[in-house]
């Protein structure tokens, strides 16, 4: 039981380094520093490999669907860094990803 | 311009190429889940997972956000599927169910006027 939340803890770190990815390609158009489009490919790569190796001791019809609390990050991303509003209907649909992943979960 | 481009493209061919990359996305993962035991398998799921990739930014740029990130949610679909046929991980209603509440919520936060 113990390991099992070990597990599911990386898989929000999976999701955050494909999350940061995104968002370190986003901030390499609107500046075109270098270092971070290799930053971008770096988050990236930590997030494929993360996803194998959580591949090997989770199912894959759980896995699978994890990569959808992507939308959490970049939610949280989007009121952090870039300082977007976020309206009701988008958080909604937060929680909406979250119930089923839980759903998944149980 | 970008507006231009896309009414150059095919009206929905954003639309098929995110399904296309939600098919790729999941077949690749599929292959990293049978690569564990054989390297050339975890090389074709790079090259799936790379091509989704791939068809995932053009569809981005050809169609809006709130079309292409909910079409995104078939990959979740298609790996029901994949689980239940090639790994032994069945089909159940709760499965269905919990994508169901993940495609609901794609398409929320994806909304946009």
């Amino acid at each position: 039981m113990k390991n099992e939340w070990i597990l599911y803890a990386l898989l929000l770190v999976m999701t955050l380094f494909g999350s940061l990815g995104s968002v370190l390609f986003k901030a390499f158009t609107a500046n075109k520093q270098l270092k971070l489009l290799l930053a971008g490919f770096v988050s990236y790569g930590l997030g494929a490999l993360l996803n194998i190796y959580l591949l090997g001791q989770l199912p894959y019809t759980l896995v699978m669907p994890a990569n959808a609390l992507t939308f959490l990050w970049a939610l949280i991303f989007a009121k952090l860094v870039f300082k977007e509003t976020v309206g009701i209907r988008k958080i909604a649909g937060v929680a909406f990803i979250i119930s089923g992943l839980l759903l998944l979960v149980s | 311009m970008e507006q231009l481009k896309a009414m150059e493209a095919p009206r929905h061919l954003g639309k098929g190429l995110m399904i296309l990359s939600a098919i790729l996305t999941a077949t690749g993962q599929l292959f990293w889940k049978w690569g564990h035991s054989n390297l050339w398998y975890m090389a074709i799921g790079f090259i799936c997972y790379g091509l989704g990739a791939l068809l995932m930014i053009k569809s981005f740029s050809l169609e809006k956000l709130s079309v292409a990130y909910p079409l995104m949610s078939i990959s979740y679909i298609v790996a029901l599927f994949y689980g239940e046929f090639f790994l032994d991980e069945p089909l159940s209603i709760k499965k269905l169910a919990a994508v169901a509440l993940l495609g609901i919520g794609v398409t929320l936060t994806s909304y946009e006027k």
